[in-house]
């Protein structure tokens, strides 16, 4: 039976009906901010609290084999980002990574924290609604590798609530800024994260040794 | 005439009955409880993959008597690959000793031959031991494969062995990559490696094992499927706070409540019944870097046993729990 409309009609019609949904499902996402710029409001990590952790404490600050910075003016739209430095990773266990708590040192071990445990309580953050995590990335030359993990400190005291933590794939970068996610496949999980962001690298996926990486625009994307 | 065909039917089918033989399953070694379950990860004493190893009448010899030694407190293997000579007469050897049950491993998953290998031991032995594969180890996070090729090569495997065989298959990566879904979608069980000595550095020993114990837990409730943890354990030495008492005190800590427990809330299982390992090896401690690495036997390189070996002797002997 022919309708009298034509394929192209029907085309207009699916593509405005794609657009509704779009703009409708955006208008329901909600972005967490787990970093944005060194000192903005609306973020985890600003100036009165940056902190990170480098795992191993083998590899922590002053050894050279990781190194974090803020950086002015390289970040997406010449804002700030955070420099990774990557030094050594030819000493054993040649692999380190940089995790950025809620709270400076802060690993969920309930000893060490109890005398602050009400204010540390005021920073854990509810991702419970979260579908991906988004960030920006390049490398200092291109074809470094990185693996980003979240919500891994489920196995201490006072850690994160998920069983498993939050992993992506091994990711190569580019010399240029581009947009990474990483699903969510255990969102009810993440009722309580206190390790919303992490970052590896090793010797096996980095055969020379040595990397330089640049980080932004890190969120989660929540579903509203 | 009825009753005359019905008895010839009967007897027929039980003819056929007869023939086939039960192959014995690896599940079933783990969780029926008939005897205790105990794979003991092996490498025969001295072995050292830098160096050929010869297979002639006096390795064969040293192989069997690392094998009647191991007996005395272990019923299975877990082996990492598929040698050409040494696999198979690890295989008979295990066989004529008694053995219950082997963990097979594919070291390559990239390898056609290493597969074809598998399939061909397979083939010769499934009807006689329990046994199941590990496809790959740590080679996910050391870059050495793709979850990609683990998947091929299960495929390509699957492929080349009876179909009634029912051999299940896995991969396996250190407990805290477990995070990453394809990983856990992967096999029909999870044998994760779960180091307290490396992820818990300096943990005391009953912590450490409470720590394994808790991460196979919540990685079978994650996943929704059956765990056997592959590799643990604390080193009898290689660092000021690892000594024979301290990987005594872990092993007894570790297997004090049994090798099984259900996790009903998502009727599954966990195996605690894989022990790490049969003997010291100093190559790793020299490949690594990291001198940990040479000190996990429960054997020194000479067959000398660490006291819990004594332990494990005795604890294998118990009725499972």
């Amino acid at each position: 039976m022919k309708t009298g409309y034509s394929k192209f009609f029907w085309l207009i019609i699916l593509a405005g009906a794609f657009l509704i949904a779009n703009t409708v499902f955006a208008q329901n996402v909600i972005k967490k901010y787990v970093y944005q710029d060194y000192d903005s409001d609306d973020t985890v990590y600003k100036k009165s609290n940056h902190s990170f952790i480098v795992m191993p404490a083998s590899a922590a600050d002053g050894t050279g084999i990781v190194g974090v910075k803020y950086i002015d003016e390289k970040g997406l739209d010449k804002s700030q980002c955070i420099m990774i430095s990557f030094g050594n990773l030819k000493e054993p266990p040649r692999w380190a990574g940089v995790v950025f708590p809620v709270k400076a040192n802060y690993f969920g071990e309930k000893e060490a924290e109890v005398e602050k445990e009400a204010e540390t309580e005021k920073l854990v953050l509810n991702l419970e609604r979260a579908r991906k995590l988004v960030f920006y990335a390049k490398g200092e030359n291109g074809g470094e590798r990185i693996q980003v993990k979240a919500a891994f400190a489920g196995d201490k005291p006072k850690g994160d609530s998920a069983l498993f933590p939050v992993i992506s794939r091994w990711l190569t970068l580019g010399k240029d800024w581009s947009r990474y996610e990483v699903p969510i496949d255990n969102p009810g999980q993440l009722t309580r994260v206190i390790t919303p962001f992490a970052v590896i690298a090793s010797l096996a996926y980095n055969p020379g040794g040595a990397i330089t990486i640049y980080l932004d625009e890190i969120y989660y994307e929540l579903e509203n | 005439m009825v009753l005359f065909v019905f008895a010839i039917a009967t007897f027929l089918s039980a003819c056929e009955t007869q023939k086939k033989v039960v192959a014995p399953s690896f599940f079933s070694y783990l969780t029926e409880r008939e005897v205790t379950p105990s794979l003991i990860a092996f490498n025969p004493s001295g072995f050292d993959p830098r160096n050929p190893f010869e297979v002639n009448e006096e390795s064969l010899a040293k192989l069997r008597e690392d094998l009647r030694v191991l007996k005395a407190a272990f019923n299975g293997l877990v082996l990492y690959e598929v040698l050409p000579g040494l696999t198979n007469a690890i295989l008979a050897s295990a066989l004529e000793q008694g053995f219950k049950a082997v963990l097979l491993g594919i070291w390559d998953p990239k390898s056609e031959k290493e597969i074809a290998d598998m399939a061909e031991m397979i083939r010769q032995y499934c009807e006689k031991l329990a046994l199941a594969v590990v496809i790959g180890n740590e080679g996910l996070i050391d870059n050495r494969y793709s979850i990609e090729d683990v998947q091929q090569a299960a495929l390509r495997l699957k492929a080349l062995i009876p179909a009634d065989a029912a051999i299940p298959v896995t991969t396996s990566e250190p407990v805290g990559e477990y995070g990453w879904k394809p990983l856990r979608e992967f096999g029909e069980f999870l044998a994760p490696n779960i180091h307290p000595a490396i992820d818990q550095e300096g943990m005391d020993p009953a912590a450490g094992a409470a720590w394994v114990k808790e991460r196979a837990n919540a990685l079978a409730s994650a996943a929704k499927k059956p765990v056997l943890v592959k590799e643990t354990g604390l080193p009898n030495g290689g660092a000021f706070s690892y000594t024979p008492e301290t990987q005594l005190r872990f092993w007894q800590a570790y297997l004090r409540d049994g090798r099984l427990i259900r996790v009903n809330a998502v009727n599954t299982w966990i195996s605690f019944a894989a022990l790490f390992e049969a003997f010291d090896t100093p190559w790793k401690a020299e490949r690594t870097g990291m001198p940990i690495e040479g000190h996990w036997g429960f054997l020194d390189v000479k067959r000398r046993p660490y006291p819990v070996f004594e332990y494990l002797k005795d604890d294998s002997r118990r009725a499972p729990k």
